[in-house]
């Protein structure tokens, strides 16, 4: 049973690149394998994970459901498609004809860079109305932003830096 | 530029670890610790694994495109250095983080539950992955944007035309992948 649970993400998981939290709540609510409510724990416990979202997800649930052996098939099968999709296309771009035809128009790529940037500015816009607890640490987001944009700090730095300073400053400025 | 499996597989688990909120946390940090101008021959020899600036583009460009979590796409400048083989280190790098690390989490999330710190804590790299983006965000236009008027203009039209609709009508990122080609054929260079 856990076999094929697992394995059933194969099919399923290998859509959307982002958001696709909202299919994995198909699966939910379509298999009956978890609650809501355990749901939502996942979801608290994967951002918490060190590591990309959604992999963190897929694998929490897949733990949860099959212990280890599920951890490992559930991530297998999500990332097997788009990986397969990943070797296709490197090795076409690797051939003469994409790969020429993209560096000859280089107007194509950065039409696409462009699509990416508004995606990526669509993704820094729902995560701070989702996790900034209020509006005015925009201003720090954006403050942090131009100082990383002049200055290469190392990532793990900022990250690690931000969260604790979050902490301490809370601490520090009202009754825990 | 000898690099090795071990140091792309590393190269992946040590980015995976941190890319916390946003798909996208992975191509920032990877641009920042990986990607350098391939004429640049200094930078080249100073890091253990280094792609070239133009692959890393094209790649990133391609990222909407393909399901899954971004490293699969990334996978792909793996595969200049060691084929397929290189691409299974990127790939197994990402997914170490996330397999070592759940189950211990996971039992520990019972006891430490709703501890105010911890999402606080939270909140706190919020602010730096939101940073992390925009600033990212900035170094992609920076790069990009053209230098004629007329260019600039056609970009930042068709820039923020998908945003709103990617934003409001949620736009598939493939179509917006697609039109942003096409538009870029058409009208820029």
């Amino acid at each position: 049973m856990r076999l094929f649970g697992a394995f059933v993400r194969i099919g399923l998981f290998s859509f959307s690149a982002a958001a696709s939290a909202l299919i994995m709540e198909w699966i939910v609510d379509r298999r009956q394998w978890l609650t809501t409510e355990e749901f939502r724990d996942k979801l608290s416990l994967a951002a918490i994970i060190p590591g990309p979202f959604h992999v963190n997800l897929v694998g929490l649930i897949g733990y949860a459901l099959g212990g280890y052996l599920g951890l490992l098939l559930s991530l297998i099968g999500f990332v097997l498609p788009g990986f397969v999709l990943a070797v296709v296309l490197a090795v076409t771009l690797s051939s003469d004809t994409l790969g020429r035809f993209l560096v000859e128009n280089p107007g194509a790529v950065k039409g696409m860079l462009l699509a990416v940037g508004a995606l990526l500015l669509n993704v820094v816009v729902r995560i701070g109305r989702f996790a900034l607890p209020a509006p005015s640490y925009w201003a720090w987001v954006a403050g942090l932003s131009v100082v990383l944009l002049v200055k290469n700090v190392h990532f793990a730095l900022v990250i690690l830096g931000a969260g604790l300073l979050h902490v301490l400053y809370l601490r520090a400025t009202r009754a825990y | 530029m000898a690099t090795s499996l071990l140091h792309l597989y590393w190269l992946a688990a040590k980015i995976s670890l941190f890319s916390f909120g946003g798909i996208y946390s992975f191509w920032a940090i990877l641009n920042g610790e990986a990607v350098v101008a391939c004429q640049d021959a200094a930078a080249v020899v100073s890091k253990a694994v280094t792609f070239c600036r133009g692959d890393y583009e094209l790649v990133l460009a391609l990222s909407p495109v393909v399901p899954g979590p971004q490293v699969n796409v990334a996978a792909i400048l793996g595969y200049r250095e060691h084929g397929i083989a290189g691409m299974l280190a990127l790939l197994l790098g990402l997914l170490t983080p996330v397999a070592l690390l759940s189950p211990p989490m996971f039992l520990l999330y019972r006891k430490y539950r709703g501890r105010i710190w911890i999402e606080r804590f939270f909140r706190g790299t919020s602010i730096a992955v939101a940073a992390i983006l925009i600033a990212f965000l900035g170094a992609i236009l920076l790069r990009i944007l053209p230098g004629s008027t007329r260019d600039l203009v056609i970009a930042l039209v068709l820039f923020t035309a998908i945003f709103i609709l990617s934003y409001t009508q949620r736009l598939s990122p493939v179509l917006a992948v697609a039109v942003g080609a096409l538009a870029g054929l058409v009208f820029l260079q």
